[in-house]
């Protein structure tokens, strides 16, 4: 199935659902409950499965601590569930891959506390899935 | 020509970047490239009607186009506060503007 919308006035048209392969990396710095971005990228990576976009997760310095086991905030949802969630739903096409930089893990005493579907990696596993990705962001 | 995604998600009165966010959206246009300024989190305090929303205003007659994220104008009660012309979408749609290949994105 195709989708054809107009984007800054020319037609555009992709492959809908798993006809769509592109793959979107999204590099996360902040750690959660500060702001809203864990959320928002929890948001965009719903969206994703949606659309058939495989998603890669790549948390950096407190990114780390988004993967984190055992949270429990009084007052908002719980980050590590949602995130769980997402790495679940994401085992078949289209993909969802998380991983957690190990400097940053170690630095901050979370290696071996990250939640399921996290693997312990780094900055050349970014630079790996930069190059292989369609686009790469940075929540910051 | 190349579109460029500007992501705004801080409000205006705590720091300087929605400013310089704009800034660059501007410099970028009067250069001859497509702009869109999507506000995201507390991003979307931008666009109430106010002087920042009046400098949205002006940023919109020079052919950039603001969209801002419907979960983040409901939750914070905004839905009606709104400059009337920005166009409030689901983040899918921001998705879609990201993947495009011929989008650069910055998130802010």
């Amino acid at each position: 199935m195709k989708i054809t919308h107009e984007w800054h006035g020319s037609k555009v048209t992709k492959m809908a659902n798993n006809g769509y392969n592109k793959t979107l990396t999204i590099v996360s710095i902040n750690g959660p409950y500060r702001d809203e971005a864990a959320y928002t990228l929890i948001r965009l990576a719903h969206a994703a499965k949606e659309k058939g976009i495989n998603v890669n997760f790549f948390n950096y310095l407190d990114g780390t601590l988004i993967g984190h086991r055992d949270q429990a905030p009084k007052e908002f949802p719980v980050v590590e569930q949602l995130f769980g969630t997402v790495l679940k739903k994401g085992l078949k096409n289209p993909k969802v891959d998380a991983i957690a930089c190990i400097k940053c893990t170690d630095a901050r005493g979370v290696t071996k506390q990250q939640t399921e579907g996290v693997v312990i990696g780094g900055l050349y596993d970014l630079g790996e899935w930069t190059a292989e990705s369609d686009k790469t962001i940075l929540l910051g | 020509m190349t579109n460029l995604l500007l992501v705004l998600s801080k409000d205006p009165y705590t720091t300087e970047i929605p400013n310089l966010v704009l800034d660059i959206g501007l410099n970028a246009k009067a250069k001859g490239n497509n702009v869109s300024l999507y506000l995201v989190e507390d991003g979307v305090t931008a666009a109430r009607k106010s002087e920042f929303g009046n400098k949205l205003q002006d940023a919109k007659k020079k052919g950039i186009k603001i969209l801002a994220d419907d979960k983040a104008v409901q939750s914070r009660g905004l839905d009606g506060n709104l400059v009337d012309w920005v166009q409030v979408k689901e983040i899918g749609t921001l998705l879609d503007h990201i993947v495009e290949d011929n989008t650069r994105v910055a998130w802010f």
